[in-house]
């Protein structure tokens, strides 16, 4: 088996001393234009932990410094170079336009959650017709909190993405595409949002590699 | 980036890696069995958001 990092646009060397999970060396298969960057899969598999995820993340990351990458999911094994080779094959135009989409960018992640009402959580629902009209509101609560934040925030990224949670408690998860060159200005954009929106926690992570962008689809 | 303290800056970190991690990315048709590990992880992954909810509304607390 081998373990699968990303899908990359080729011809760039491995970066110096990379390596993969149990140290295994990095190797890259090449098909037209694109490439994928593997290893061998250690004998017993990769288990998940934060120390692996991290491993994976940071593979990435390094990749990432000096051409467009598209991250495979953690975890992401097939059986042999042969299958390998089939997978970008067949999916040859999908990874084209999302490493075209990608290309020079990273994905910055934004979170925001309103605070918990105090007593929210403690009253209990008389009905089953109250539960479900609280459960409602919860949703379209989250929705108006994350709407019009997520609008404030695409309109400074070149492709977006969210997400919302309603439950147990409104959270916003959103992911923005954003130029190298313009990651300060995004920066900037989102304390201004934060600053204008005293009632909500919120907090940016990244830049992360394009995660969310890999299904080779424009836009928001 | 954000007025996090270190410990719920981590948290929030850990969150949106599993987040990526886990449940994006490309993946191979095909490769999506839900084994034993995959569901101690959902868990790892809820109680983490919780966290990070948790730690998110402290900040708002103590900023507004």
């Amino acid at each position: 088996m081998i373990y699968v990092y990303a899908i990359v646009e080729g011809r760039h060397e491995l970066p110096d001393g990379l390596t993969g999970f149990g140290g295994a060396p990095l190797h890259r298969l090449a098909q037209g234009d694109l490439e994928a960057v593997y290893s061998s899969d250690p004998p017993s598999g990769v288990a998940p932990s934060e120390d692996s995820l991290w491993l994976h993340e940071r593979v990435l990351e390094e990749l990432m410094a000096t051409r467009a990458v598209l991250p495979m999911r953690f975890g992401s094994t097939i059986g042999d170079e042969g299958e390998l080779r089939e997978l970008l094959t067949e999916r040859h135009e999908q990874f084209a336009r999302a490493l075209a989409i990608v290309r020079g960018r990273v994905e910055i992640g934004v979170r925001a959650t309103a605070p918990p009402d105090d007593g929210d959580a403690e009253r209990t629902p008389a009905s089953g017709r109250e539960y479900l009209a609280a459960k409602l509101e919860r949703r379209r609560a989250a929705a108006r909190m994350g709407e019009d934040l997520h609008a404030e925030l695409a309109s400074l990224s070149r492709a977006s993405r969210f997400r919302l949670i309603a439950d147990p408690r409104p959270v916003f998860a959103g992911s923005y595409l954003v130029d190298r060159a313009q990651v300060d200005t995004f920066r900037r954009g989102f304390e201004a949002a934060r600053a204008a929106r005293p009632g909500l926690a919120l907090a940016c992570t990244g830049p992360w590699p394009p995660f969310s962008f890999t299904d080779g689809v424009e836009g928001s | 980036m954000s007025t996090l303290d270190a410990a719920a800056s981590r948290e929030l970190t850990l969150v949106e890696l599993v987040d990526r991690l886990l449940g994006k990315g490309v993946v191979i048709a095909g490769d999506i069995t839900l084994a034993v590990a995959d569901i101690d992880l959902v868990k790892v992954e809820l109680r983490a958001l919780v966290a990070s909810v948790d730690a998110l509304s402290a900040t708002a607390e103590v900023t507004s």
